[in-house]
């Protein structure tokens, strides 16, 4: 007789895990910290008014969501391959939730 | 087939987690996990004992400590090296974080084997490391490096910028020698974790998530790959939810089990890949979780040394000792189901692995040559001897539905 074959369901974290307004951790303060220090790098010295955009944006970071924009928009200079729609076949909550409006 | 024939390895590296946090709770013939008996003293002397309380979300936050003066403080408590770590320094690391005495005991908690389907059933049925340890007793850059390069080149913290460094990347090793390499990160949002060297200098070795989907499902996959999750919560282009799966803390650790979930099925679901391909899932550190298992000393990470000053401990480091265990697991259907490979509580057959593992199995399943390689790296353990010559038939391989 076949053996039969062992099946795991895949669990599914609920919607109220999704927080993008929690308070930027340090790997991904670090992670924009890198990111500007390469991209600054590239930069010519006659268009400091971008180095100087870039620290602002990233001094305004206080945020899990504000870093991951700032990620995005940098990562696309360095790997302008990867600038394509994100994934949405996993790792996704269970339903759409509205962002939270403090910043912690 | 044997493990000549493995024609792919993929390593997925998660974030934070101790050995014993994550797979203590499971009795599997072997296996060096907890007693229930083990414990750490708090701030105000009373041992607190590990507990099977361990919460997806909402316990580890602030985060705990895992830099090298913090890592220090739980190896060794109030002594330090050298000598054999006592591990008796979690709880009141963790105290330092909030000054409450009952939420440093949180430290100690794990997770019942049921809470984590996927990792156990991972676990259960294929192979599980007693002896895989993080590179270096601190955070995660440092450690990671060792996944890539087999060395930090000095550095023990998250500053890395790769000045001059003497070693190729594996990936470039590879790509050197006519093979294929890449890194998937997960999305730009997320991007990657190796920005400094890698991403800015060799972008055409980075895919997405979404590319090692296609290219598992269209024969595509490179000869060697490493899968990052995504680091972050945040919205798609879409405007969806996406959470973070990297299972650091405070992420939800069921996010993570779900991203793991989906490797392995990206894999398992394609007959022309599952029958040649290793799968290591691992994680960089324990990030700060305790774990019983003393790190062992290693070979020295010549001719790198960290200064006093660097450490914060007011001790230099010479790269001569690993840092704290993590969950390591090997996965193929040529793995014998099971198997708990022995490691240091084991002094006849154990046998200790850490990231430099990486680069060095590889290097070696793929027969490639290159002297300039770390000590590190050189002196590691490899795992492609643990494929076997037995193929499982399929309906003795987990599925995740």
């Amino acid at each position: 007789m076949a053996k039969s074959q062992k099946v795991i369901s895949i669990p599914k974290p609920p919607a109220s895990a999704y927080n993008k307004n929690r308070p930027v951790s340090e790997l991904l303060w670090m992670q924009v910290e890198h990111l500007a220090a390469v991209v600054k790098k590239d930069i010519d010295d006659d268009t400091r008014a971008r180095k100087v955009t870039i620290d602002e944006e990233r001094r305004a970071i206080r945020t899990e969501g504000e870093a991951s924009d700032f990620i995005k928009k940098y990562t696309a200079v360095l790997h302008p391959d990867g600038a394509r729609k994100s994934p949405t076949r996993s790792s996704k909550s269970a339903r759409k939730k509205p962002a939270r409006s403090s910043r912690r | 087939m044997a493990a000549k024939d493995i024609k792919h390895i993929v390593t997925l590296m998660m974030e934070n987690r101790s050995f014993d946090h994550m797979l203590g709770g499971l009795k599997l013939k072997g296996i060096n996990g907890l007693t229930g008996n083990e414990s750490n003293p708090d701030s105000n002397g009373q041992q607190v004992k590990v507990e099977p309380l361990a919460a997806y979300q909402g316990q580890l936050d602030p985060d705990p400590d895992h830099h090298f003066p913090g890592v220090n403080l739980q190896l060794y408590g109030n002594g330090g090296p050298p000598g054999v770590p006592t591990m008796d320094g979690f709880v009141r690391s963790y105290f330092e974080e909030r000054r409450d005495v009952n939420h440093s005991h949180k430290i100690m908690y794990y997770f019942p084997p049921e809470r984590i389907p996927i990792l156990t059933g991972l676990a259960q049925n294929y192979a599980v490391f007693n002896g895989w340890f993080s590179s270096i007793p601190g955070p995660t850059l440092c450690n990671r490096a060792f996944a890539h390069y087999g060395s930090s080149f000095g550095q023990v913290g998250m500053n890395l910028f790769y000045l001059n460094v003497p070693y190729l990347s594996i990936y470039e090793r590879m790509v050197k020698a006519g093979r294929t390499a890449k890194l998937y990160y997960f999305d730009q949002q997320s991007s990657s974790l190796e920005v400094v060297n890698l991403l800015k200098n060799q972008p055409k070795l980075f895919g997405l998530y979404e590319d090692f989907l296609t290219d598992c499902k269209k024969n595509r996959l490179p000869d060697y790959c490493f899968v990052e999750p995504n680091y972050s919560d945040h919205e798609s282009d879409g405007g969806g939810e996406l959470l973070a799966s990297d299972q650091h803390p405070d992420h939800h650790v069921l996010a993570g089990e779900a991203f793991i979930a989906s490797i392995y099925n990206a894999i398992r679901n394609n007959p022309n890949l599952w029958n040649n391909t290793l799968l290591l899932i691992t994680y960089d550190e324990h990030g700060g979780i305790y774990d019983h298992q003393p790190p062992p000393d290693c070979t020295p990470d010549v001719p790198f040394e960290a200064s006093a000053e660097a450490t914060g401990t007011g001790v230099p480091f010479k790269f001569d000792r690993l840092g704290v265990r993590v969950p390591a697991i090997l996965v193929s259907p040529w793995i014998k189901k099971g198997s708990v490979i022995p490691g240091p509580e084991d002094p006849v057959n154990g046998r200790v692995f850490e990231h430099a593992s990486i680069p060095a199995t590889v290097m070696k399943a793929f027969q490639l040559n290159d002297d300039k390689r770390s000590p590190r790296e050189k002196n590691a353990n490899t795992f492609i001897d643990f494929v076997t010559d037995t193929l499982r038939p399929d309906n003795d391989c987990l599925k995740f539905k």
